[in-house]
């Protein structure tokens, strides 16, 4: 996140207060821990990893026993030997002297230029360094920190620089230098305030390509949820605070509603969502994003959530550019103006923080878990963390406008499997994990119950918020069944104005998931086509073992008014049932 | 039910649309080769351009699009202003990209760029090549099982071969390379 326009913007904003107040400078923080316990200086800060309540570089301390539980997987060796992370993204800086060890070899692609060295030229921190850090710095070496997965292998693709379809594709395994990846982090997405079109040939291409590296076994591809809960790009998000829900939704980009990625969510060091954590139906797990990682005697500002600690690990290296460097501010005792006493040769940060920390710290489990059973499949590894993460901040509190429902918190499934949209499964568990990957027996080949649609006929007004029972709904009946992995659903209707729609799937079972929520940042329509607000693809994963038998109501209501139907239909929607 | 749920569909003729919003203004100047992506339809902006924004030093942060009068730009698409209609005297700067025709997007009202790829589906390799010869492309990227990825010389080359591709009759599918947002760092 830290080299986002978001972020970007609201640096700027933290460091103009700072300015103003007068109340920039130095200061001491407390006595650290001590660094020669683990060979890596920075890594008794590293919260994530080991959380004691120790210091971590911001004026808050993280929640003692909040962290990925590694418990003894790195003293056991089960460091992530043998496994190769795909790092696409801005860049990395392949020389870094805590990644040059897990670096391949001639391994990354610039994009750009198709050289093998994505480093960055730019005397701005590069956000991939910092995605890298968090998954493979090196271990035991005697300098910075550690990696979720201290031994895995690197490569960069440095995609950000280069976009366009057939550079993502080659990033995503299609390039020779991609074809040995077992693990893909995506630490990046798109902030749009609309949901752009998705055709199913594209759909069924990207799925194919998803489920075919790995030698067929499907790559490892974790994405950075995103970090709109409060604002995101140029959206208006003031309904959004106001009431309390996610500016962004995971459902705004179709591309990353599929089986074959999955999105991760960020938890901060207190154990709660990160401040910014952009939540969906679509999340699989959360991983650790932090908050901002300042410290008051360094810098002040009105924001609370920025003296919480935020993820310490790699930045570009050297005082002339990157995150931490001598034209920067003071952030922490870390993060100086210049060289600080642990960082001296500034190649660290504590203030990186957004769903970009929280998606590598999971690529790093999963790279743990394919160390000790490399015959995962790419369901498998899925479906071992969706069923061993943590249900934190439980039970959560739902939300309710006027009586109607509009976040859910937990909601337990038919099957026992606890879901919620800001968290997905909950929290990585890594030992947890680590430990079902050792003995897990492969799931039976996927079935795809594919796409079956309503009716030409089956239109309906779409209902104020008085609605009562399935005033609002259209039916499907799912005659086969499968044990539930993931579902998916298409809609159309005529509505211009969607922040003002709650879209509700509800299952056989009776358990509902809430796919879109009024008060979001979605734009108004404006294309003068009587097409209204659609989706080609949304998914959802609150209904994982559930049975797909039966009849599945999708229900669109507008909260814009106490009774009576809108203006706008409900023209009709389709399914797609995966599982096994 | 709309024409998301047609798996493999051809791109059908677009219907004539209703009369225009106001104040949409990029709408409203629609006037070229008409598309359609998933479920929504797309139309050729021609009096439209993007306009990258360059870094100028201490102003890195500034844009082209900042600078040129307001009144022109109408939407920005990442890193590129949107502007339509003739370039002002006034706005200094970059010029059009070459790399993209504007678009706009006939449900939402907003800009996208077209690129000068197109994605092709069930196809093999050999039937990528030939086609993309006989539309006067190259393959760039070939995707098993069954897609590929044709470059042409420009956005509009891309747009006429659609056509060519689509009356062979080899694909399953054919669709141009349409840039709705860039992903960003999270």
């Amino acid at each position: 996140m830290r080299c986002s326009a978001t972020l970007a913007g609201r640096r700027t904003l933290l460091l103009g207060a700072c300015l103003a107040l007068g109340s920039c400078g130095g200061g001491s923080s407390e006595a650290p821990p001590d660094p020669n316990l683990s060979g890596d200086p920075l890594f008794a800060y590293q919260w994530h990893l080991h959380n004691t309540g120790q210091d971590a570089f911001a004026s808050n301390r993280p929640t003692a026993g909040v962290d990925l539980n590694l418990a003894t997987l790195h003293q056991d060796n089960v460091r992530g030997a043998g496994i190769e992370v795909a790092v696409i993204d801005s860049g990395l800086d392949i020389r870094h002297e805590d990644l040059l060890q897990n670096v391949v070899p001639q391994g990354s692609l610039n994009l750009f230029d198709q050289s093998d060295d994505p480093t960055p030229v730019s005397a701005l921190g590069d956000h991939g360094t910092s995605v890298a850090g968090l998954i493979a710095a090196r271990g035991w070496n005697g300098v910075g920190g550690r990696g979720v997965a201290p031994e895995a292998q690197l490569r960069g693709f440095n995609y950000l620089e280069a976009q366009g379809v057939s550079n993502y594709l080659n990033a995503m395994g299609l390039h020779a230098k991609a074809r040995q990846v077992q693990v893909f982090n995506m630490s990046f997405g798109m902030d749009i305030d609309e949901i752009p079109p998705l055709s199913r040939s594209e759909q069924l291409m990207m799925d194919a390509l998803y489920a075919s590296t790995r030698n067929g076994k499907g790559g490892i591809y974790l994405q950075s949820s995103g970090n709109g809960f409060g604002a995101f790009a140029e959206s208006d998000c003031s309904s959004a605070q106001l009431y309390g829900v996610g500016c962004q939704n995971t459902a705004f980009s179709p591309e990353g509603n599929t089986l074959g990625l999955m999105q991760v969510a960020a938890v901060n060091a207190d154990g709660k969502r990160s401040s910014y954590s952009t939540p969906g139906s679509a999340v699989l797990v959360s991983g650790f994003g932090g908050e901002y990682g300042l410290h008051r005697d360094y810098i002040t500002t009105s924001s609370p959530p920025a003296y919480y600690p935020a993820m310490i690990t790699t930045d570009l290296s050297g005082c002339d550019r990157g995150y931490h460097r001598t034209l920067g501010r003071s952030l922490n005792p870390l993060d100086l103006a210049g060289p600080s006493p642990l960082d001296t040769a500034c190649n660290y940060t504590a203030s990186f923080n957004g769903t970009s920390s929280a998606a590598p710290t999971v690529s790093g489990v999963a790279a743990l878990m394919l160390q000790v059973n490399p015959n995962l499949s790419q369901r498998d590894l899925r479906y071992i963390l969706a069923t061993t993460s943590r249900a934190i901040d439980f039970p959560g509190k739902p939300l309710d406008y006027e009586g109607t429902r509009i976040d859910d918190a937990w909601v337990i499934n038919k099957a026992g499997r606890p879901f919620n949209n800001w968290y997905g499964f909950g929290l990585v568990d890594a030992q947890a994990a680590v430990a079902a990957a050792r003995k897990f027996v492969a799931l039976p080949p996927l079935k795809i119950l594919d796409w079956q649609q309503t009716d030409d006929a089956d239109v309906l007004p779409i209902p104020y918020r008085d609605t009562v029972s399935t005033s609002g709904s259209l039916s499907l009946e799912v005659k086969d069944n499968v044990k539930i992995e993931q579902v998916q659903v298409a809609f159309s209707t005529t509505n211009q104005e969607p922040s003002k729609l709650r879209v509700k799937l509800t299952s056989p079972s009776g358990t509902q998931s809430i796919l879109i929520w009024p008060f979001s940042g979605l734009a108004d329509l404006a294309g003068g086509a009587d097409e209204g607000f659609s989706s080609d693809r949304i998914s959802s994963n609150a209904f994982l073992d559930e049975d797909s038998q039966g009849n599945w109501e999708l229900e669109i209501l507008d909260i814009s008014q106490a009774a009576g139907v809108s203006p706008a239909l409900f023209e009709g929607w389709a399914l797609r049932i995966l599982g096994r | 039910m709309k024409s998301f749920i047609a798996l493999f569909a051809a791109v059908a003729a677009l219907n004539a649309l209703p009369a225009l919003g106001a104040g949409n203004a990029l709408t409203r100047a629609a006037d070229g080769a008409e598309f359609q992506i998933g479920s929504t339809p797309y139309r050729v902006v021609s009096s439209a351009r993007a306009v990258k924004a360059e870094p100028t030093g201490k102003n890195a942060d500034r844009s082209v699009a900042a600078r040129a009068p307001a009144e022109q730009t109408v939407g920005n698409v990442g890193p590129y202003a949107i502007q339509l209609g003739a370039p002002s005297n006034t706005a200094r700067g970059a010029p059009a990209s070459p790399d993209y025709l504007v678009v706009v997007n006939r449900r939402s009202g907003k800009p996208a760029l077209l690129t000068s790829k197109l994605k092709i589906y069930g196809v093999d390799a050999d039937t990528a090549a030939s086609l993309a010869a006989s539309s006067g492309g190259a393959t760039v990227l070939v995707v098993p099982p069954a897609a590929a990825i044709l470059d042409y010389a420009s956005p509009a080359a891309a747009l006429a071969a659609m056509s060519i591709i689509r009356d062979s009759k080899r694909v399953s599918h054919v669709e141009p390379e349409v840039i709705s947002a860039f992903a960003t760092p999270r």
